[in-house]
């Protein structure tokens, strides 16, 4: 290690198992390298980054094949200060729980729970913890039987008690798939997964090992996750379901499909409103396998269909968007691989450790200033412009109810001077403008004459616009929210932002995310953010904004006034 | 009194063998004629008649007795304090005026010679209550009391010769000759006899120091009661075989450094008031108008101190002294933010950054040399004796503290001891007391064997039910309870190491700091300890602040502009940016730019980086004000008269576009919601009510 001092060195633990990393030193990748096997990436802010020592974090570590000895030795080796003896102390108690229980195979083909030789009554613990006996089939000696169908809850129940399972017990096998990837794409391009991407399959699928087969892989907005997908798909080569956000997110997972893999064309199904058919790949929509004729009735028939099926592989697209029904489907099907796949795993509902119970541990996280760096992704210049109201406005918004405020403030008509200027700043880029609010999108597709896509666009229609758009043919694009994910326009350079949902940071995330792609002559993207001055849209917009400064992202707050004399 | 006058000494009295075994200042009394001793009993005492003999005057101020000072007359001189309070207290206990069957008299005087911790051990003992004379009185009128003291006493050198000089002389004796016929161990043996209550003080008629047994012994030794009595010699210093003589002390064995130590560093009283001061500036910490911590609020303040594992407790003497202390150095102070009637808050001082950001060996001296000045006086303003009568601890005197620390004197600084070891050897060699703690330490729950019990939960062994046939249990409880005391005290200013070696054993160490705390070392030692690296500000895009490592000026003035992250412990420190704390900040009178440029001072040169400065300028921008008056308002039955009025009132009706009238009942609740907006409401005086005014 290059630290020579103690000042030196980049990384500071705290007493609460919070790990602070500070970035720019010469020894920084070589600390956060040795970081990410056993601690969470909280934030990445520019200067200094946040992990976070949990139990979860030290399981995964453990069942990696690292031991307690070997964390604590990167982090005296590293450490700024002396490592609080109530975090060794934690490490070394939590990685040593690790294994202790063990799901396995018996002869028979049941589903075995048993104790560790070294800690014989921690199946003693499980058996008094009352919800874990109304898994239980039966009792054997040294092991109790598991029902089927509570693998996963058994799992659940075990990690909350502080006894993470070991789960030898593997995958059903599903039905073969002759699948590989291409080495040139049927658009005749070389195609080869990235480094990163082939990392994150390796990181999910560990070989095959009864270890491996279920997490989640958290990728930046266009780096290439639907790749991980397809790669895991092939190296997994079983039949596999594909769960995505909308049909235009399955559109583009049908074409990357064929495009990025031998698969034909016929074996890429659909179980969507327009077909409904299951096949070796199947794609389909959250919001079709939680369709149900009314709230009263309990069974989701799309659910039941899939679940019968002999998936070896289940891709949850989105995995941070997951609907609580499909969170009880992730759990019934335990005994199937699974891969989440997501940019954000902010949950605004605060659900995202259930991600982590029911479909895996996060097995890859890149931080998105790396990938930037590596030049995987665009580099992006992130600018807030604050418009001030007209005295009309301000007295609107004044007497506006509370709960209109914002509404007020955010369709604000003065945004569409700046807004104008920006286009024609931007003129020769293709440009996407993304709104929530309707009208404020048809006022300046009036304006504008540009076309937009919105939730009553019909899918044909937004797939021509997006064609268009993506031959540039069409450099101005109107989106509403429906744009925010799975619209595959990668040329696009510019958005322009005139409102958005209230704080949501996954919203401003996926925002940014459609201007990410790499361009072919290397130029930066640039992300605007239309906020009226002096209303509660700031104060919503810097909650949005915290996700991605928190991944190292600078925003500039610029005037209108800048804008509008071509100063900013 | 009816003092007699005798001739005044010849310096060649100085040969006299007897007084040239006295200490200094009974060497120069027994030099002086009565006439002089009284004029300094006058001087000692607050009669308002003053003797009138310039000799005598003139002779105490040339042995350094008195001093003249300008307009204030005669004022016992500044190295003779102790002595006069000796003689005072002698002389207003006049055991010998009054018979030596006076057992209350008698056993008064021995209260004069520095016996305070029969004081605390006669609390639980009868007539307590009532005086510790009567106490002691009451101990002393125990006839087996000298039999026990015997053989713990005998050991000690000069002990039984004093014994058996004083039988010999019929019980009472000047003390020039029992010095005399004693040797040189005559005054060790005379603080060991009156402090454990065998032997008293006294005054002649002629203000000359005199020497007794406690009547009880004497009789008893006189009547044969107990065995080996006077006359026949003391059964110590009968001839015995060396098998019959009490075994020697064990010698006190040097152990290894242990590998776990507290008080490496910083002691922990200096982090204790670090992290308090940071627990004043991070939370809101109230105190009553008797200047007492809301009980939750010393919750936050304990959680504050408790972050750091330590041997010594319990919390609550630890939070007592880190307040008392910052108290005592000026760092901190009362602010009053909503006015007279709601509570004050407890605010770091504006000094208080800088004292933290001194080198370490700066605070470490200003801290010990605080507590050593106050100590004379009264330890901490009494706190600590209150919290500790609270808590059955120790009140802690200087004079308390040099008998508890005997066990320590000889110890060279960094030589590791084995706790139970050092203990056994003092009691051998200097106070058989401890004897009994080490003897009976399991039969009352206590190991001294293990720290962490013995300084936190033990520190609380007390004397509150001792077994009242046997007092001397209570006394050896007293004295072991003195010295833990003294130790958790030590361990806090960094005056002693505490260790522990395998088995479990309790070793320690004193340090120079300590030998300086003891008086032992005259200057501050040098301290071998690097200070802590320069910790650094960085300000991040996402509005927050760290602090990494040791910054503590900065951390307190950041604490005042960001909210610092909630159960955040370790070398680092995040603070929020927030909306809210900016609104302080103005609200309190702070521009906008001001406010940016105390964020600027806190990062300490670290960059700020654009977006963060320009939201902190706009929520400092955004704050507006508005004022609550009170304006009487016209209330009508008909909506007529109202227009009638408002007609003939014209630019006088106030409530105009910038006014808003609101409920007063909610007044309240409306400015906090108003704040929550960003404004901030100034308030005028509500008039006096008409019912007031009436009876005026």
């Amino acid at each position: 290690m290059g630290a020579s001092t103690a000042a030196d060195r980049p990384v500071i633990v705290q007493n609460d198992h919070t790990i602070l990393l500070e970035t720019g030193g010469p020894v920084y990748e070589e600390a956060r390298d040795a970081l990410v096997p056993f601690a969470e990436l909280v934030k990445a802010p520019e200067y200094v980054h946040t992990y976070r020592l949990t139990s979860l974090s030290l399981w995964n570590a453990a069942s990696a094949g690292h031991t307690a000895d070997e964390v604590l030795a990167a982090l005296e080796r590293l450490s700024r200060f002396p490592v609080p003896a109530n975090v060794i102390d934690a490490i070394k108690t939590h990685m040593a729980r690790y294994g202790k229980l063990r799901l396995t195979r018996a002869g028979d083909g049941a589903l075995l729970l048993s104790a560790h030789e070294s800690e014989p009554l921690a199946l003693d613990e499980a058996w008094a913890h009352a919800p874990v006996q109304t898994f239980v089939a039966e009792r054997r000696p040294g092991a109790l039987v598991i029902r089927e169908d509570a693998r996963g809850r058994l799992k659940q129940e075990l990690t909350t008690l502080g006894w993470p399972v070991e789960d030898l017990a593997g995958y059903q096998e599903g039905a073969r798939l002759e699948v590989a990837l291409r080495e040139v794409t049927q658009d005749g391009a070389p195609f080869r997964p990235r480094d990163y991407q082939r990392k994150a399959v390796e990181a999910f699928y560990k070989g095959g090992q009864s270890g491996g087969g279920s997490g989640v892989v958290v990728l930046p907005c266009g780096a290439g996750k639907t790749i991980v997908g397809l790669a895991a798909l092939a190296t997994v080569g079983q039949q596999t379901l594909i769960v995505c956000t909308s049909d235009m997110a399955v559109r583009q997972w049908e074409r990357e499909l064929i495009d990025k893999t031998t698969l034909a064309p016929l074996d890429v199904c659909e179980l969507t409103g327009k077909r409904k058919e299951l096949g070796p790949v199947t794609l389909t929509t959250y919001q079709l396998l939680t369709h149900r004729k009314s709230k009263q009735v309990e069974a989701y028939p799309a659910m039941d269909l899939v679940r019968a099926h002999p998936w070896g592989l289940i891709v949850y697209d989105e995995v941070h968007l997951l609907p609580a029904p499909v969170f009880r489907m992730a759990c019934e099907v335990q005994a199937v691989r699974r891969l989440g796949l997501t940019a954000t795993l902010v949950r605004e509902d605060g659900r995202a450790s259930d991600v982590f119970s029911l479909i895996g541990p996060k097995r890859y996280d890149v931080p998105w200033k790396v990938l930037e760096q590596k030049g995987w992704i665009a580099q992006a210049a992130c600018t807030e412009v604050r418009v001030p109201m007209s005295d009309a406005l301000r007295r609107d918004y004044a007497l506006a109810p509370q709960r209109e405020k914002f509404r007020v403030a955010a369709a604000s008509a003065a945004k569409l001077d700046v807004l104008f200027a920006l286009l024609a700043r931007h003129r020769a880029e293709p440009t996407l403008v993304i709104g929530t609010y309707l009208e404020q999108l048809e006022a300046v597709a009036q304006l504008t004459g540009a076309p937009q896509i919105t939730g009553k666009t019909p899918a044909k229609e937004r797939e021509r616009l997006c064609a268009l758009f993506r031959a540039g043919q069409l450099n101005l694009l109107l989106l509403s929210s429906v744009g925010n994910y799975s619209l595959d326009l990668p040329e696009a350079s510019v958005l322009i932002q005139v409102s958005g949902l209230f704080g949501s940071r996954q919203e401003e995330a996926q925002r940014l995310g459609r201007v990410l792609r790499p361009k072919e002559d290397g130029r930066a993207a640039a992300f605007y953010t239309l906020v009226t001055e002096g209303t509660t849209e700031t104060d919503f917009a810097m909650n949005r904004q915290r996700f991605l400064t928190e991944q190292g992202y600078r925003y500039a707050i610029v005037d209108a006034a800048a804008v509008l004399e071509g100063g900013a | 009194m009816s003092p007699r006058r005798t001739p005044t000494p010849a310096p060649e009295d100085l040969a006299d063998p007897a007084r040239a075994r006295l200490p200094w200042f009974d060497a120069i009394w027994e030099r002086l004629p009565t006439s002089a001793r009284l004029v300094f009993l006058w001087a000692v005492s607050e009669d308002a008649n003053p003797v009138d003999d310039p000799a005598g005057e003139a002779l105490l101020i040339v042995h350094g007795l008195l001093v003249r000072r300008r307009g204030r007359g005669l004022e016992v001189g500044p190295d003779a304090l102790g002595f006069a309070d000796r003689i005072g207290r002698l002389d207003e206990a006049p055991v010998l005026e009054r018979g030596t069957d006076d057992d209350l008299a008698v056993t008064a005087a021995c209260v004069v010679r520095g016996s305070s911790l029969f004081e605390l051990a006669l609390r639980g003992l009868p007539g307590a209550s009532a005086s510790s004379g009567e106490g002691l009185a009451a101990l002393a009128r125990r006839p087996e009391w000298l039999e026990r003291l015997r053989p713990l006493l005998g050991r000690l050198p000069g002990v039984t010769r004093a014994l058996d000089v004083l039988a010999r002389a019929g019980g009472l004796m000047p003390l020039p000759r029992f010095c005399e016929e004693v040797g040189a161990a005559a005054y060790p043996a005379l603080d060991v006899l009156v402090t454990h209550l065998a032997v008293f003080e006294g005054l002649d008629e002629d203000l000359g120091l005199m020497v007794g047994l406690l009547p009880e012994h004497r009789r008893a030794l006189a009547s044969g009661e107990v065995a080996g009595r006077a006359p026949k010699p003391p059964r110590a210093t009968r001839s015995k075989s060396a098998a019959e003589q009490p075994a020697p002390p064990p010698a006190l064995a040097t152990v290894p450094r242990p590998t776990e130590i507290e008080a490496t560093g910083a002691p922990l009283l200096l982090d204790d008031l670090e992290a308090l001061l940071h627990a004043l500036a991070e939370t809101k910490v109230r105190t009553s108008q008797r200047g007492e911590l809301y009980v939750d609020d010393e919750a936050q303040v304990h959680a504050a101190l408790g972050a750091r594992p330590s041997r010594v407790g319990p919390i609550e003497l630890r939070a007592g002294l880190a307040l008392e202390l910052a108290a005592g150095l000026g760092l901190v102070r009362e602010v009053d933010p909503g006015g007279a009637r709601g509570p004050r808050l407890l605010r770091p001082a504006s000094d208080a950054g800088e004292f933290l950001d001194r080198p370490l060996r700066d605070r470490w001296r200003t801290v010990v040399e605080h507590l050593l000045a106050e100590e004379r006086h009264d330890w901490l303003g009494g706190v600590l004796d209150a919290l500790a009568a609270r808590m059955g601890g120790w009140p802690v005197t200087r004079e308390r503290t040099a008998l508890a620390a005997a066990p320590l004197l000889a110890l060279e600084p960094g030589r590791w001891v084995e706790l139970r070891a050092l203990l056994a050897s003092h009691a051998g060699e200097q106070n058989p007391l401890y004897q009994l703690f080490v003897a009976r330490q399991k039969e009352r729950g206590v190991d001294l064997a293990d720290w962490r019990p013995l300084l936190t939960t033990q520190l609380r062994y007390t004397i509150d039910e001792p077994d009242l046939r046997d007092p001397l249990a209570a006394l050896d409880r007293a004295y072991a309870r003195a010295f833990v005391g003294l130790l958790a005290r030590l361990a806090l200013v960094g005056g002693v190491e505490l260790g522990d070696l395998p088995s479990p054993r309790a070793a320690l160490a004193i340090t120079p700091v300590g030998r300086h705390y003891l008086g032992l070392e005259r200057r501050f030692p040098a301290i071998d300890l690097a200070d802590d690296p320069p910790g650094k500000v960085v300000v991040q895009p996402n509005l927050e602040v760290l602090v990494l490592g040791r910054a503590p000026a900065a951390r307190l003035r950041l604490a005042a502009l960001a909210t610092p992250r909630p159960g955040e412990s370790g070398p680092a420190r995040t603070f929020v940016l927030s909306r809210d704390r900016v609104i302080d900040l103005v609200a309190a009178g702070q521009r906008p730019d001001e406010v940016l440029h105390a964020l600027v001072e806190a990062a300490r040169g670290a960059e700020v980086p654009l977006n963060v400065a320009r939201t902190v300028q706009d929520w400092a921008r955004a704050v507006r004000r508005a004022r609550v008056a009170y304006v009487p308002v016209l209330l009508t039955d008909d909506e007529e008269t109202a227009l009638t009025i408002r007609s003939l009132a014209g630019k006088d009706v106030l409530l105009s576009g910038h006014a808003v009238p609101v409920n007063p009942a909610k007044l309240s609740a409306f400015k906090r919601a108003l704040r929550a907006k960003g404004v901030v409401l100034d308030e005028d005086e509500p008039p006096a009510s008409g019912r007031r005014r009436g009876r005026r």
